[in-house]
């Protein structure tokens, strides 16, 4: 998945389940947590959907708090995990 | 009199921080503010039948409402208090040892320390959102009800405290990580209405289910909330002691600056799970 298809997936998800009734736009440089568009638990969602429809993992051990809460941070993090993964053998 | 069962273990860090401040807990500070208010609030609203023989109270911390309600329970009937917190089991106890018809037992949803189909009414005022397992608890509940009883669970939604939680997350992801972060916001189940009521219909039979629910924003001082805290201490155990100072005085500055003329608003997301004898839902 490349990262324009991901980051159109994560906005989308986010217009539709966003905490805060104001209009914002959504885009790759939107902080998400300080603005109150998503909490904690908005994020919980976020990760399982991005999960359960890409197939990534999004490991956040080592990740950066400012890059968690941006989205376009938030696909890099996902994004790493599929350049993590071995090559299948051919 | 009873103080119950063995232990449960092993404990999660919610019920240590509740049984580690049971004290604090109990002091009027923490009953004068908004949870508080908001715990008399639902206790107003139960009313015990005069053929309830077993009334439970689960995750009844101190045991406030089990005494309360102790005092106008019908002659023959028998409550029991429940908590995970072994130190509130023990509060609980000495506050209704003159109550013959009261008895605590430390246990939690997930595992009810009560027989099959033995309780007449059940009740819970703002514990049900820290179970570990929504679905495993619902069906422990249905498994200790009557096939008649009745129920009242009273917990918080999806959208509690949104004031402080939209002035606070950044200051707490700072400090915490997401990692931690995200952690500590499965500690708690904070659902929707509607998530709620699918949850509950695949126990109970849907014509004698209804979820209700309230916003109440309640207005206190910095410190009359800050007296309350000590619910949620247990989300932060894990910041590092040398960090958590700082991180205290961040939280509090933010917390202030939502101040308004009647004081700092904090908005209760309440639900209400309602259950009822056949045609007495409403």
């Amino acid at each position: 998945m490349s990262q324009e298809q991901l980051q159109q997936l994560v906005i989308d998800w986010i217009k539709a389940n966003k905490r805060t009734s104001n209009h914002v736009e959504i885009a790759g440089d939107t902080e998400l947590l300080g603005t109150g568009i998503l909490d904690s638990f908005g994020f919980l969602d976020l990760i399982m959907h991005i999960e359960s429809k890409t197939g990534l993992q999004v490991d956040l051990a080592d990740a950066d708090p400012g890059e968690f809460a941006v989205v376009g941070g938030l696909c890099n993090l996902a994004l790493k995990s599929q350049a993590a993964q071995p090559c299948p053998q051919a | 009199m009873s103080t119950g069962v063995s232990p449960i273990s092993p404990v999660n860090p919610i019920v240590e921080t509740y049984s580690r401040l049971a004290r604090e807990y109990d002091e009027d500070a923490n009953f004068l503010s908004c949870w508080g208010r908001a715990s008399e609030r639902a206790l107003s609203v139960i009313r015990l039948r005069d053929d309830y023989k077993i009334i439970v109270d689960m995750g009844c911390g101190t045991g406030r409402a089990v005494h309360a309600l102790a005092c106008v329970a019908p002659a023959d009937a028998r409550l029991i208090g429940i908590d995970p917190a072994e130190n509130m089991c023990t509060i609980a106890a000495q506050k209704t040892a003159e109550r013959r018809n009261v008895e605590i037992r430390q246990g939690a949803f997930e595992k009810i320390p009560l027989e099959t189909e033995s309780v007449d009414y059940l009740y819970s005022i703002l514990a049900f959102h820290w179970v570990t397992d929504l679905a495993g608890s619902v069906a422990e509940i249905a498994r200790v009800l009557k096939p008649n009883a009745e129920m009242d669970l009273f917990f918080i939604g999806r959208d509690n405290g949104r004031e402080f939680i939209q002035k606070t997350s950044a200051i707490f992801l700072k400090y915490m990580g997401p990692a931690l972060l995200l952690d500590s916001a499965r500690l708690r189940k904070q659902i929707t209405r509607e998530a709620a009521y699918e949850l509950f219909s695949k126990a109970f039979e849907p014509s004698r289910l209804s979820v209700e629910e309230s916003f109440t924003t309640y207005y206190d001082t910095l410190e009359g909330h800050w007296s309350w805290w000590v619910r949620v201490e247990g989300h932060f155990v894990k910041i590092p002691s040398e960090k958590k100072a700082q991180c205290d005085r961040d939280v509090r500055a933010a917390l202030q600056s939502l101040a308004e003329p009647d004081g700092i608003p904090y908005t209760i997301h309440e639900l209400h799970v309602k259950l009822r004898r056949p045609g007495l839902l409403h």
